[in-house]
């Protein structure tokens, strides 16, 4: 079996007397959507952000392709090839959908200590820019600044961002939040064409779009992972209907 | 958020202004028989104000007023002890005037330090 | 190409002054001085408006600068090449050693430690007996040249101010476009997305505040040659609270708006100053009405009229 991109090896955090993440281990393998699912207050957000770099964990390991990321701070894992994108769209607003992403191309590109030449004028950087744009379906709005774009094509360019980067995992923490009906259809479009080439760990709220895309699923309640197994599975599991899906199902 | 309470911030916010420099004149009333008065007089007090809000932890006002004490005795006995430490080590003339200059110096070293170890102040206002 | 029409229409206003009526003594001093602080504001506009750090730090700079002309010339070296050098080399290396510490805070702290690191360097300045202590140290004459009387030569001091101050500007406008300049836009917008790219800001920040310091001692360096005086109020934190005064008040929006801001404040200030002695009441009213009322500083003006 092929060494997991991610590995979370029994993680654990508490915030004061209150441990939002308990004991939780997974792994993701190359090409695998796996989606986290769970209540609000249920832990995603730490998950992500122990995961990403932002917050340490107080127990157990995080694995990159089998390298202990655990101690690293978030730009370091960014260059060991991991991408997040923010549940709230935290992009650069002054500059354009283009140079957004060019930048991300631009870190994993030579050295940035280069101080004569206009970056934007860098044919390599702005092609694959322009490629990473194209795939997320922003291709047409490439010279708007981030600030003048709309939500649904700023979560996209969120998306072209990440994929700009080449990374080994893609971290997408709640993708469609906020999405309206027709720029959920197009984002859960443009994610299922990124299955099989991305491995891709999925939080997200919008249980249809996780069914359809996830290749696994794990539950997280209380900060603990309740179940983790195929869509079906987890569909069927009595244990998941009771303490989540029962309001939903 | 505060505004949805039904506060007026304008005139909340001119209010503390105002208060503020209410309180600064009657430290001007204070000082004024004991210190030269000058039109420069602030400048000095201005920057050292600020040097105690820092130290202190912005938003604490008992950290202002801790702060303000320390930052007052490493001030004035800085100043008053410095140049004669110095003369341990130097001539009398120059001694007197680097003695001077690092008594002055202190506070802004002590400063330094603290933001460097300290980022958030020696005693930070509880958050929330 | 539009953005360099204001830029070059300063240059030829300021290259053209001493042939239309500028010429006398008074008023070349004062351009040159003018030039002098454009430069200074410049290399403080990369740190405040490039990079996203409020310095009130940035007149130790310009003061380790001018006392690199001091100390050489009591040991007797007068050659402004070498001096250039050393102003710029100290200056960079005590941007670096007091950086790394002051680039790992930000917002209010940053400002106050700086300030307390410029305070620590103006304290010191006063200390040195040697050069005298508070009461400062007359040069015996402007440095030379390659050897060279010139700069003693107040059209060619001009020019020489003039074309440095242009390549300062150059050099900043260069960096920003750069990818070093990209990334330091990025970590001013968002440091979070700048981190999750895989930059460090720390990096990237504390190496401008290293250049930004090395200008800074460059125009010391110019400053001390054209007052032929030097003294620790060269330090003091007002100074440092003008520039960023300059820097904002011509607007942050682009380094051009630095330039504007110096060259306007210190100009104003002069006239002013000719008319009244008590022109401090003017001045002080009209910096409160421009920052009221003028949101991209000086430099915005053009645009605001655009819009109408």
């Amino acid at each position: 079996m092929a060494e997991p991109v991610l590995l979370l090896d029994r993680l654990g955090k508490r915030f004061g007397g209150l441990t939002v993440t308990d004991d939780v281990s997974l792994a993701i393998r190359p090409g695998e959507i796996h989606a986290v699912i769970g209540p609000n207050g249920a832990g995603k957000t730490t998950l992500i952000n122990l995961v990403s770099g932002t917050l340490r964990p107080d127990a157990g390991r995080v694995l990159l392709s089998g390298r202990d990321v655990t101690g690293l701070p978030l730009a370091r894992r960014a260059r060991l090839g991991l991408a997040r994108s923010f549940q709230v769209s935290s992009l650069l607003p002054g500059f354009s959908a283009l140079e957004n992403a060019a930048l991300a191309v631009q870190a994993r590109s030579g050295s940035s200590f280069r101080f004569l030449r206009p970056a934007a004028s860098e044919r390599a950087l702005n092609d694959q820019a322009m490629a990473a744009l194209d795939q997320a379906g922003l291709g047409a709005r490439a010279d708007v600044p981030a600030a003048a774009l709309s939500h649904g094509e700023r979560r996209q360019l969120e998306l072209a961002v990440a994929l700009a980067m080449n990374p080994r995992l893609l971290l997408l923490d709640e993708p469609l939040a906020g999405a309206g009906p027709e720029e959920t259809e197009r984002l859960v479009t443009l994610l299922r064409g990124l299955k099989g080439r991305y491995a891709i760990l999925l939080v997200e709220h919008d249980m249809q779009a996780v069914f359809a895309l996830a290749d696994r699923i794990s539950v997280l309640l209380y900060g603990r992972i309740i179940a983790s197994d195929l869509p079906d599975a987890i569909r069927a599991d009595p244990a998941v209907r009771a303490a989540y899906l029962g309001e939903d199902a | 958020m505060v505004a949805a309470l039904g506060v007026d911030i304008r005139r909340l916010f001119m209010l503390v202004f105002g208060f503020g420099a209410m309180l600064a004149g009657f430290a001007g009333v204070m000082a004024a028989p004991i210190l030269s008065v000058e039109p420069g007089m602030g400048d000095t007090v201005l920057i050292l104000a600020f040097v105690v809000i820092v130290i202190g932890g912005i938003g604490s006002i008992r950290g202002a007023f801790l702060a303000a004490l320390i930052v007052g005795l490493i001030e004035t006995l800085g100043r008053s002890l410095m140049p004669d430490l110095m003369r341990l080590f130097l001539a009398p003339s120059p001694a007197r005037q680097v003695g001077a200059s690092l008594g002055s110096m202190l506070v802004y070293m002590a400063m330094a330090l603290i933001l460097a170890v300290r980022p958030r102040g020696l005693f930070p206002a509880r958050a929330g | 190409m539009r953005s360099w029409l204001g830029p070059l229409l300063l240059l030829a206003l300021l290259a053209a002054a001493p042939f239309i009526g500028f010429g006398q003594g008074w008023a070349m001093t004062l351009l040159a001085r003018a030039m002098i602080l454009a430069m200074a504001a410049v290399s403080l506009w990369l740190l405040v408006g490039g990079a996203g750090m409020v310095s009130l730090g940035h007149a130790a700079m310009l003061g380790i600068g001018a006392y690199a002309v001091v100390i050489l010339d009591d040991a007797r070296v007068t050659e402004g090449l070498v001096v250039a050098a050393v102003a710029i080399g100290a200056a960079a290396r005590f941007a670096l050693l007091t950086g790394a510490v002051a680039v790992r805070t930000s917002g209010v702290h940053f400002i106050m430690i700086t300030l307390a690191f410029g305070q620590m360097a103006f304290f010191t300045a006063s200390s040195l007996a040697a050069y005298g202590g508070d009461d400062g140290y007359t040069l015996y004459a402007r440095n030379t040249f390659a050897g060279t009387g010139w700069m003693e030569d107040r059209v060619a001091f001009h020019f020489l101010c003039l074309g440095l101050l242009a390549a300062v500007y150059i050099k900043c406008r260069v960096l920003m476009a750069s990818r070093f300049g990209r990334v330091l836009r990025a970590a001013r917008e968002n440091p979070l997305r700048a981190q999750a790219l895989g930059f460090a800001p720390y990096r990237y920040q504390l190496t401008a505040y290293a250049i930004a310091g090395g200008i800074g001692g460059l125009a010391g360096m110019l400053l001390a040659n054209a007052t032929e005086f030097v003294a620790p109020s060269f330090l003091a934190w007002q100074r440092s609270g003008d520039l960023l005064f300059m820097v904002i008040l011509g607007g942050v929006a682009s380094p051009l708006g630095a330039v504007i801001g110096a060259l306007s404040i210190v100009l104003v200030e002069e006239w002013l100053a000719e008319l009244t002695t008590h022109w401090r009441m003017i001045f002080g009213p009209l910096l409160i009405l421009a920052v009221l009322f003028l949101r991209g500083g000086l430099a915005g003006i053009p645009a605001m009229f655009r819009r109408g």
